[in-house]
């Protein structure tokens, strides 16, 4: 405080900040620097395509990793495990190659689901 | 016992073996006990088929009523395409019916 009353405020500035924080590009840096970002966005694209209405997906052990619109978290367990049936149905038939692709249709939706790798993925559409 | 809402007691369906491109054919109640079987889903695979599909309708029942449907939304088909076939399986009369069929294309005279 000085003489007259006055409140000082000193600002002290690191290597790299200027006034008042992180320069810009550093934020953006700091901002995209999730390791879910990626993989949110390609769910962010894919469930605000037109004509999807919703998204699901799961891991290898069924846990939700993303649920979107119409797509509920409580399907990811069974998302997975039709996604595991259905290579099992595969391999039954002596087809190994190509992870099968999965088609539930109702009166008013159609449900796709495939695996690639650990994540299955359900996408929603309505009819 | 499998509880899913179905397209309900239509007429049961006949002659699906005359349908193009079928490699066979699997009828199941809803307990999931073989009723019939035919062509490449007779003999040995038929209990281990049998059990996958009844199997993949309870988890479609799941996925059904997670979902944010229509609560009288009723379940049409599910289909599984794999590489060079896919099985279709569709419940109707209280009775599943699953057909191992070619791809369309390759199904076309």
């Amino acid at each position: 405080i000085t003489a007259g009353g006055q409140t000082k405020r000193t600002v002290r500035h690191s290597q790299g900040k200027q006034k008042g924080g992180w320069r810009k590009d550093q934020q953006q840096t700091c901002l995209t620097r999730n390791m879910e970002d990626k993989f949110l966005n390609t769910v962010n694209t894919i469930s605000s395509e037109s004509g999807v209405s919703g998204l699901v997906c799961a891991d290898r052990h069924g846990l939700c990793l993303a649920a979107k619109g119409s797509g509920q978290a409580s399907a990811a367990p069974y998302v997975n495990s039709l996604a595991k049936r259905a290579q099992l149905l595969g391999s039954s038939s002596g087809d190994n190659v190509k992870a099968p692709t999965l088609a539930i249709e109702t009166d008013t939706q159609t449900i796709s689901i495939q695996s690639s790798g650990d994540i299955s993925v359900a996408v929603f559409k309505p009819a | 016992m499998l509880a899913m809402r179905d397209a309900g007691d239509a007429a049961a369906p006949g002659g699906l073996e005359d349908i193009p491109g079928v490699l066979g054919l699997l009828t199941l109640d809803l307990s999931g006990h073989v009723l019939s079987a035919s062509g490449e889903l007779s003999g040995a695979v038929t209990e281990p088929v049998a059990d996958c599909i009844f199997r993949l309708l309870e988890d479609v029942a799941h996925v059904l009523a997670t979902s944010e449907g229509p609560a009288n939304d009723s379940f049409r088909r599910l289909t599984v395409a794999l590489q060079d076939h896919q099985y279709v399986i569709s419940i109707a009369n209280k009775k599943i019916y699953a057909a191992k069929v070619r791809p369309l294309a390759a199904a076309a005279p």
